[in-house]
């Protein structure tokens, strides 16, 4: 069993910690001196979860710092694709293992950092050997920024950059635990310089803190019941499968929403302009707008660098494209079958949609304005077992929702 | 967001300049303390297995502390003042000391009623596997609260370095109060308070509905259960299986790192390695048995430190009887610093003086307290005695 993290840890430590971040950041106003705070608070708050996740996050932003300049320096000649390849290779190897084989990655990331407290500082090291074993917790989401920022920087979309930057957008506190993917852009002004904390600026990061808040405490929490479903389906009717099903796909996106904003909301605080991470994706149409307002930063980043990167010039690749990304996007929750299946599932209806929506044009009936953000709700609800479930629980739980 | 903002702003005029905003702020403060007069502060809730019933006839109350999820710490008993009536021994420990229906202070207290003519109360201040550093903290608060006599239970299976900071969320923001005055310890401070118990500890005191929080969240939980369709089966799931080599509790996981999975295997052999300590050479156990030992030097109070008893069966193994040895040479070493007449430790392991009489269930826990209270009683009332020669034991 793989040690799991309760994300509310996290910001009902960071959140409090504005109380005196704020403040430090509006005395230190030059870059490096905030860069600084940057990098302490983040090891700090994620020391507090465990040193050795600390260590970790150091260490692989430390090693991204060593290969951006690279990148950066290579970025124009000719071999600087395959310095680019080399280079998110090792960025994506840690998040690759973790997928691929967690419990001995467990393992080994906790005894190897313990290992190194036990060699350099008594202090640590027994605070170490009692804070909770954990899972390598924000990895994902630190891998795929890191992989942005590298191949930003290859297309010279960002500047070499000093150690001090990447780490303090590597180590941004709010990003560290539930993502959003954010850009290395989105940070760019407060590593730099001071940034005023408006009134306008203030009310927006409070009052997303405060929707975090609501959607995770009042609408996740009232449906998290739901979540059990999928351990005891056996022993439920037909109406409660599906009752749950749809509290379950409302949960999801209150929980996952709800950590973004606060994340955003903080971020927001302390002088970044985060982008939306979802942008109401229940009220969506369609397939295609559907996933171009959920978890939008992961789609993003995979449509600009893996879709857009395929299809190239060649627009009959698109269809081989959409099926990698949305591959990817299952296979980004968990190396598992039912994840695959979740990625090709989504391929199959956002093609399938396209190539309906080509030879007739979208109804403007009434009804179907009510009705379509339902279907695309359903449809998306439908595929939430496969990221429960591996892919045999996954059949026996659509069996149980027809009655089998 | 920005719709939002933008009905506050222009639509409802809220948030037009500073001195707005801290009027907004300062009248949710106003109606948090209204609310919080209306949902009237409930007693942080004590560790549920402190409401289990003592031993019949005995005067022990539990203090504290409070369950897992409550940040309150240790909790005061109703009255804490100086009473001439009465003679107060504050009884610091763990399982080893109150365990379901078996408390060794409840035996103890059935066998001295009274002290110097005063009434003897046994204040219980007792949780699973105590930390040094909440020994130290629990020291603390049996001073405020008017401790006559401290004991101090040692259970050597937590003291040794790789587990003498054992997480327990619920009392990490006591740390800053208790290490404040030992600015060698202001680090563990920073390292184990997070800002989230501060939060909450500050909130507390200023706010009744987060004073309530535990009970709060208990409600909440109900209603969750009140609005679930889910069924759950009736007969208890099957726990899920753990991979031997990941068990997530950190002292399990640690010990089957160093010892492998079979380290579980036998119970005995399990705590003798927990006694012995992973072969790490860190001080800071040291660093912290020697706070504890200079605050009970400090206290003014006699204070009886003793090492908790082993199981007789337990010291039949040659592994655990070594381990149990070095916790004797240490304590004794520990014990050499000691100055103060009223303060007595004893280091070496009282178990071969009752071991014929003696009922554990398992290496540490006793079926039967009442053997080894015949034993520590009297050695009680004689270090009470240091401090008031003339009173005697009744």
């Amino acid at each position: 069993m793989i040690p799991s993290y309760d994300s509310f840890d996290w910001f009902s430590s960071l959140i409090p910690a504005l109380v005196v971040l704020i403040p430090l950041l509006a005395a230190v106003r030059v870059g490096f001196g905030r860069r600084a705070v940057f990098v302490v608070i983040g090891l700090y708050l994620l020391a507090l979860v465990a040193p050795r996740l600390a260590l970790l996050h150091l260490a692989f932003w430390v090693t991204t710092a060593i290969m951006q300049p690279i990148v950066a320096i290579t970025g124009e000649r000719r071999r600087g694709s395959w310095v680019l390849w080399a280079a998110l290779t090792i960025t994506l190897a840690p998040m690759v293992a973790w997928k691929l084989w967690p419990i001995d990655f467990v393992i080994d990331i906790n005894v190897w950092g313990n290992l190194v407290f036990r060699n350099t500082s008594d202090l640590v090291e027994a605070i170490d050997f009692t804070a909770p074993i954990v899972a390598p917790i924000g990895l994902s989401f630190s891998a795929f920024r890191a992989a942005d920022l590298l191949i930003k920087t290859n297309l010279g979309l960002v500047d070499r950059l000093t150690p001090g930057r990447v780490l303090g957008y590597g180590l941004f506190p709010p990003l560290l635990v539930v993502g959003p993917i954010a850009s290395y852009d989105e940070t760019r002004t407060t590593l730099e310089q001071h940034v005023s904390l408006t009134r306008e600026r203030t009310l927006l990061g409070a009052l997303q803190i405060l929707s975090g808040l609501f959607k995770v405490f009042v609408i996740a929490y009232l449906l998290s019941w739901s979540t059990d479903i999928f351990d005891v389906f056996d022993d439920n009717s037909v109406w409660r499968i599906w009752g749950s099903l749809i509290a379950f796909t409302w949960f999801f996106y209150a929980n996952f929403d709800g950590y973004s904003d606060l994340a955003i909301g903080a971020g927001r605080l302390l002088g970044a302009d985060l982008r939306p991470n979802f942008d109401s994706p229940y009220t969506k149409t369609t397939p295609a707008d559907f996933w171009n307002s959920w978890h939008i930063s992961l789609t993003r980043f995979l449509r600009t660098n893996v879709f857009t990167a395929i299809v190239g010039r060649r627009p009959q690749r698109q269809y081989a494209a959409t099926v990698v990304t949305m591959l990817l996007i299952g296979l980004w929750h968990s190396v598992t079958w039912a994840s695959a299946v979740f990625g090709v599932y989504h391929a199959i209806f956002l093609l399938g949609h396209r190539a309906i929506g080509r030879r007739r044009p979208p109804s403007e009936a009434a009804a179907w304005r009510f009705l379509k953000p339902a279907l695309v709700f359903g449809w998306f609800g439908l595929s939430l077992p496969l990221l429960q479930l591996d892919l045999s629980g996954a059949i026996d739980f659509y069996g149980a929702m027809i009655g089998i | 967001m920005q719709r939002t903002a933008h009905l506050l702003t222009e639509r409802l005029g809220l948030f037009h300049t500073w001195g707005s905003f801290a009027r907004v702020t300062g009248w949710v403060v106003v109606w948090c303390l209204v609310v919080s007069l209306i949902v009237s502060p409930t007693r942080p809730s004590v560790d549920d297995r402190q409401h289990l019933a003592d031993v019949p006839a005995s005067n022990v109350r539990y203090v504290g502390p409070t369950s897992v999820h409550d940040f309150s710490g240790f909790i005061a008993p109703d009255e804490t003042g100086p009473n001439d009536e009465r003679f107060t021994v504050a009884w610091i420990g763990g399982s080893e000391v109150k365990l379901t229906d078996v408390s060794l202070a409840g035996e103890v207290s059935n066998r001295i009623k009274s002290f110097g003519g005063k009434a003897v109360q046994i204040d219980g201040y007792t949780l699973v596997a105590p930390r040094p550093i909440d020994v130290l903290r629990a020291i603390d608060s049996a001073l405020a609260n008017n401790a006559d006599a401290i004991v101090i239970s040692i259970n050597a299976v937590w003291m040794s370095d790789e587990w003498s900071m054992r997480s327990w969320s619920n009392l990490d923001v006591a740390n800053l109060g208790t290490l404040w005055r030992w600015p060698r310890a202001w680090p563990w401070a920073l390292a184990l308070t997070s800002p989230a118990e501060v939060a909450w500890r500050v909130n507390r005191a200023a706010f009744g509905i987060v004073s309530s929080q535990h009970d709060l969240n208990d409600w909440a939980l109900d209603i969750v259960d009140a609005v679930s369709i889910v069924q759950h089966p009736d007969q208890t799931a099957e726990p899920e299986e753990i991979d031997p080599r990941l068990p997530t509790d950190p002292t399990t996981f640690w010990l089957v790192q160093e010892y492998g999975p079979s380290v579980m295997d036998d119970t005995t052999q399990r705590v003798a390695r927990m006694v012995d300590g992973l072969d790490t050479k860190s001080p800071v156990a040291d660093s912290f048995n020697l706070r504890i030992l200079e605050q009970a030097q400090a206290a003014g109070v006699p204070v009886f430190l003793y090492v908790a008893p082993f199981a007789p069966d337990a010291m039949a193994s040659p592994t655990f009887a070594i381990a149990a040895q070095q916790v004797e040479a240490y304590w004794t070493r520990l014990a050499s610093t000691n100055t103060s007449p009223i303060v007595e430790v004893e280091a070496a392991t009282l178990t071969a003086e009752f071991a014929e009489t003696a009922a554990f269930n398992d290496v540490v826990h006793q079926r039967d307290a009442g053997p080894f209270a015949d034993v520590i009683a009297p050695r009680l009332c004689a270090n009470w005695r240091t401090a008031h020669p003339t009173w005697e034991c009744s």
